[in-house]
């Protein structure tokens, strides 16, 4: 996967959360503007993020989503549920569309009928809450999956016949033309260019044609429609397609009986006759007029050696201008100019057609022209606005055309020395400067005085030296620092744009006079550039030093420049080995200044790795004891084995550092899980009907990775629990006195070493009697235990395998899964789980959990001869208890801890060793008091040794599947340690 | 009935209904040289339409039938034209 | 070698244009709002800046205000934006852009751009 696509989607990712969230938090606040500003932003970001990928789908949903956004942030549209519900219907598209990136790990998705209908759903519903009114985004409209309403409105003015009619439909068609008509436009681009033209013609003298797509729904046959016999019956198509809705199967895996068909076809038939022809399927079929604006497109093969970029420039002043006959000229020699398979030579055809048939109107071919111009001359388009008639370039292109003759004295009262010849140069410069020439023109004339008027003047003025240094043009360099300090002075844009009037005059003309200079334009340009570095020795020394460094500069980029484009001229060459020394100086001091970006991402198994391998450091350095064992006792070098245990101990504390800095990599906050938990609690409580108040807090308590993970599933289930059993309904709660929206709360903290997490709702609560009655019916307990069980205990008994106290098992929480199983996760990263609750007042689910899972301190412990482990967690003491303290109860052995009867239990006996525990000398038995829930239970042992830090590997294969052991691990001696799960041996 | 097998080739005629279209794209399948004469053909159902799009028998005669000709005609150019 | 700050809270965009520069020799560094933006340039100003429009904290135009107000080089600053209205192309500028561009913009009209504006055009 590419790091671009890897960045796209985890940012896409968190996007989508954000979003999530603040839809959350406008529930609560949907007036706040600035949460609304923050939601289309948001959207607005991963739009413009999917824009750089090849995603139709997803960027069809997310301009809806936004453009939705953009009318509620106006305030056209009032926030909902509904438009909330949608909004995230739409995000789950989305992350749907990225897990399949992810998958696919290619941006680059098969098609797919079903994603792509999901996604026009989508949109259309995301577009029907928007208010009808509201007008439709201009750029909005390409995309928009239907038009059908801007389209429908111009029918009934297209549909008379007379004259003012035609006006009228006109004067909508071209109001329309980026928008409705694209989608129109996109359709007619198949029908032929000849036909195209002869309907404009008849069009434009009063006649109405429509555009019919009929899109039988699949199982159509089976309701005995003939849609083919259908089709064929409208009358007299000029133009027809047939098609498939997606693309046929395999013919073995064709089913005929499932329709795929999509007709189309243009009919002059009325709109009536037309209705009442397909009555009985008006939703599978789409009427459109044809309008005249959809009409002129330009088909053909796309072609970038025709000099558009000139053309276009003199095209739109013409026209603005009204100077027809010279745009028909200048359109007539690019039509020569052009082959007339290409695209460009059909836009021509077309624009003459239109002057030459309506020469009143300035609408269509202007259209026309931007087509041409976004088409064909992409980079122009970026540069200029794209609206023609409302943006200034023109006008200011025109007045420099127009002033061109005059343009002579002004340079002479600047004392400019501008070769003659330059006067008359035609130069043809590439057109991201004639872009930037352009743009750096218009900002000049600017009438406003802001505070930042010497800033933007000086930034224009560095543009200009960019971008006549790249021309190589040191003569216009020389005479531009004097222009901009006057500007400076005179806090005025006046003497930089005189500067630009005159010395971009010759680039700016060239492109203003284009069509006459196509051919010679190039070699002259050339050549002419070449020339006018010659000059470059006249520096105008009287510039300040800086401005002077700054000449220096782009002189030197843009020898640099020539250097590799062309063969220079001697004595450009040596002028140019001195001025080279300033600029690379220059870069390499910043070239140290490199930023690097503070945080990385890494890949979650680079890190395991480095669990891993820290994990074996910490093994092998505690073999180190062993070593220092050995030295003394079998060679007897005391020394030795001091030296030895010395370096242990430095070495120890590096490497507990090292996994100390290696965890808190892998520590996530509990806001990873807890993310989720506002959307689970607003769906799951809006099933049921409930109101419920969620309160999170500590979300940034940390806790490792697994840990975390871990946390998920058993969190999802009591939150599911306390809502469905927990908090009542908002009925309840009023009978009950309470008020009607229920709070559930979850926070977080740290507490020492472990990871607390509380749950608490303020419901109905947990009935110790409920819970005895329905234990006992269960047969969870007998009657005795009935009787003797504590109120508390009682609570506990949620915990019990097979226990749901739920009266009717909902689809939420009662799927057989119970607290049970909550435990049991729980306990399986180490942590433990309990309950308090009040009848009436609610319930509080307390977990507590470790920090980390990757090292467990466990204690040794000897029995049968063999060694053992017990992680520390579930040990609460050890004690020696003499064997005169035992009693047997039932054939229970028990003894008395600290005035409390404890169950005692022999660990060779629970292991099926078949040995008796051995006593010491003193006839006392080690006990190992353990915490299970709530209650202690000693295990007998033969002895307990020194605590170690080991890492626990869960054992593997059907070795897994044996409950009393958690796991193993490797001793520093190289020796393997079962260690045992207590739980699961009982 | 509207199908005629005669060895390689089929020949429709008159109307060929709904219910044909199932045995049509069988016979295609065994026989995928097979070639469709549809000269005497006046009308095809849907069903058989798209059985046709989705195979592309050659067609060794078009209809007589105008209309019905010229639809069939744009199905199959346009199956040439985004497959070439 | 020229030093260009890309601007925008899309973390995407900017390593998209990070690698369309780097890959044509430029150093590239980012920040992730306006108010980033002036932090590091007042630091060590840049050659060229390429600004997104809609940002938290401190959003393109902005930027382009408080750039152009400071003493430091004014160097060249293309505006990148989704609104291909006039109107929106007029407060660039005025704001003190030097170019407006649209979004999505391909990685050699970017370039060329770039190139234009540092004097580094070629034909």
């Amino acid at each position: 996967m590419t790091p671009l696509l890897e960045q796209f989607l985890s940012e896409s990712r968190d996007a989508i959360q954000s979003i999530g969230e603040k839809l959350m938090q406008l529930e609560t606040r949907p007036d706040d503007q600035a949460l609304m500003g923050e939601l289309f932003r948001l959207v607005h970001t991963l739009k413009g993020n999917s824009g750089l990928f090849d995603l139709p789908e997803m960027i069809r949903v997310l301009h809806a989503a936004e453009d939705l956004m953009d009318t509620v942030r106006a305030g056209r549209a009032t926030y909902s549920q509904a438009l909330a519900d949608q909004l995230l219907e739409a995000m789950d598209f989305v992350l749907a569309v990225l897990d399949e990136i992810q998958q696919a790990d290619s941006d680059n998705l098969p098609a797919n009928a079903d994603r792509s209908a999901a996604a026009v759903d989508l949109a259309r519903s995301l577009q029907q809450l928007k208010p009808d009114d509201d007008p439709p985004k201009a750029a909005a409209a390409s995309q928009a999956p239907s038009t059908g309403e801007s389209a429908n409105a111009s029918t009934s003015d297209s549909t008379s016949p007379s004259g003012a009619g035609a006006a009228t439909d006109r004067a909508t068609a071209s109001a329309a033309i980026p928008s409705a008509n694209s989608d129109l436009s996109a359709a007619l681009a198949r029908v032929s260019e000849a036909l195209r033209m002869q309907l404009y013609r008849q069009t434009l003298a009063g006649e109405t044609f429509f555009l019919i797509c009929y899109e039988p729904e699949e199982e159509c046959f089976f309701k005995g429609e003939d849609p083919f016999f259908q089709i064929i019956q409208v009358d007299t198509p000029l133009w027809r397609a047939l098609s498939a809705r997606e693309p046929w199967p395999d013919p073995e895996t064709l089913d005929a009986y499932r329709c795929l068909l999509r007709f189309e076809c243009i009919t002059a038939m009325d709109r009536d006759s037309l209705a009442e022809h397909f009555r009985y399927v008006p939703d599978q079929v789409q009427v459109r007029p044809i309008t005249l604006a959809s009409l002129p497109i330009p088909t053909g093969a796309a072609h970038d050696g025709v000099p558009v970029a000139d053309y276009l420039q003199t095209a739109s002043e013409q026209l603005a201008h009204g100077d027809l006959p010279s745009l028909i000229q200048s359109s007539r020699v690019l039509l020569e100019l052009a082959a007339p398979g290409l695209r460009i030579a059909s836009a021509m055809r077309w624009l003459l057609l239109l002057l030459e048939t309506q020469p009143e109107d300035q609408a269509l071919p202007e259209a026309l022209l931007a087509r041409i111009r976004q088409l064909e001359d992409p980079m122009a388009m970026a540069a200029l606005p794209s609206d023609s008639t409302a943006g200034a370039p023109p006008v200011q292109a025109a007045t420099q055309a127009e002033a061109q003759p005059e343009a002579q004295p002004t340079a002479d009262q600047q004392e400019s020395q501008i070769p003659a010849e330059q006067q008359t140069r035609r130069l043809s410069i590439g057109e991201p400067l004639a872009g930037i020439l352009q743009t750096q023109a218009e900002i000049l004339a600017l009438e406003d005085q802001p505070d930042w008027l010497q800033g933007r003047l000086r930034a224009v003025a560095a543009c200009l030296r960019a971008a006549f240094g790249s021309l190589g043009d040191q003569a216009a360099l020389t005479t531009l620092e004097t222009a901009l300090q006057q500007a400076l002075e005179q806090d005025s844009p006046r003497p930089l744009r005189n500067w630009i009037e005159v010395q971009g005059a010759p680039y700016l003309a060239a492109i203003a006079e284009a069509p006459a200079a196509f051919d010679a334009a190039d070699a002259s340009g050339l050549s002419a550039a070449s020339a006018s570095l010659a000059d470059a020795a006249a520096f105008d020394t009287s510039a300040t030093p800086a401005s002077a460094d700054a000449a220096v500069r782009a002189t030197g980029d843009s020898r640099g420049a020539g250097a590799a484009s062309s063969a220079p001229v001697g004595a450009q060459a040596s002028n140019a080995a001195g001025a080279q020394a300033a600029p690379r100086k220059f870069g390499r001091r910043l070239e140290d200044n490199y930023a690097t970006p503070s945080a990385i991402k890494v890949d979650q198994t680079k890190i395991d790795t480095m669990m891993n391998l820290i994990g074996e450091m910490i093994v092998a350095k505690n073999a180190l004891p062993y070593l220092a064992a050995r030295a003394e006792k079998v060679f007897g070098v005391r020394d030795l084995a001091r030296e030895i245990k010395g370096q242990y101990s430095t070495i120890h504390r590096i490497a507990d550092e090292m996994q100390d800095a290696i965890m808190q990599i892998r520590l996530l906050p509990v806001s990873f899980v807890f993310q989720r938990f506002p959307r689970l609690v607003r769906d799951t409580a809006k099933k049921l009907g409930k109101e419920v108040h969620l309160v999170m807090e500590g979300e940034s308590t940390e806790a490792d990775k697994n840990v975390i993970e871990s946390l998920a599933d058993p969190l999802v289930h009591i939150i599911r629990n306390s809502l469905d059993h927990g908090l009542e309904t908002a009925e309840e709660r009023r009978v009950a006195g309470k008020p009607p929206a229920g709070q559930l709360s979850i926070r977080a903290r740290s507490e020492s070493d472990r990871v607390v997490i509380e749950i608490a709702d303020d419901g109905r609560g947990i009935d110790p009697e409920t819970m005895r009655r329905k234990a006992y019916e269960k047969g969870i307990i007998d009657e005795q235990t009935l009787e003797r069980l504590s109120d508390q205990e009682a609570v506990n008994l949620v915990f019990a395998a097979g226990f749901s106290t739920a009266a009717k098992v909902s689809d939420l929480s009662g799927r057989g899964v119970g607290m049970d199983v909550v435990r049991n996760a729980v306990a399986q990263v180490n942590g433990s789980i309990d309950l308090k609750s009040e009848p009436g007042k609610g319930t509080l689910l307390r977990l507590s959990l470790p920090l980390s899972m990757a090292v467990s301190n466990v204690m040794i412990i000897k029995s049968a001869g063999q060694r053992f482990g017990v992680a520390m967690d579930a040990v609460a003491e050890t004690v020696r208890v003499p064997d005169t303290s035992i009693q047997t109860i039932k054939q229970q052995k028990t003894t008395v801890l600290r005035g409390r009867v404890m169950p005692l239990m022999a660990l060779n006996d629970l292991l099926g060793l078949g040995e008796p525990q051995v006593a010491n000398d003193d006839r006392e038995l080690a006990v190992l008091v353990v915490r299970i829930e709530n209650d202690f239970l000693g295990i007998i042992v033969d002895d307990c040794l020194e605590t170690v830090d080991i890492i626990l590997k869960p054992l593997a294969g059907f070795l897994g599947n044996i409950k009393g052991y958690a796991g193993s691990a490797l001793l520093g001696d190289g020796s393997v340690l079962l260690v045992i799960n207590p739980r699961g041996l009982l | 009935m509207g199908m005629d097998i005669h060895g390689n080739t089929v020949v429709i005629s008159d109307i060929l209904g709904v219910e044909e279209a199932e045995p049509l794209l069988e016979w295609l399948l065994e026989h995928r040289d097979g070639q469709l004469d549809l000269s005497a053909c006046h009308h095809l159902h849907a069903a058989n339409l798209q059985v046709l799009m989705a195979l592309r028998p050659t067609i060794t005669s078009w209809p007589d039938d105008p209309a019905l000709a010229d639809w069939l005609k744009t199905a199959f150019d346009e199956m040439e034209s985004n497959h070439a | 070698m020229k030093r260009i700050l890309v601007i925008d809270d899309a973390a995407t965009v900017r390593l998209y244009h990070r690698e369309i520069l780097e890959k044509a020799g430029f150093v590239v560094d980012e920040a992730i709002n306006g108010l980033e933006a002036l932090e590091k340039l007042e630091q060590a100003p840049f050659d060229l800046y390429l600004v997104d429009v809609n940002m938290p904290k401190l959003d393109g135009y902005g930027f382009l205000r408080a750039l152009r107000q400071l003493d430091v080089p004014q160097a060249p600053a293309i505006m990148i934006s989704t609104e291909s209205s006039a109107s929106d192309r007029h407060t660039a500028l005025v704001a003190g852009a030097n170019l407006y561009i649209l979004k999505p913009i391909k990685p050699e009209q970017l370039l060329a751009h770039v190139q234009g504006l540092l004097g580094e055009w070629q034909d």
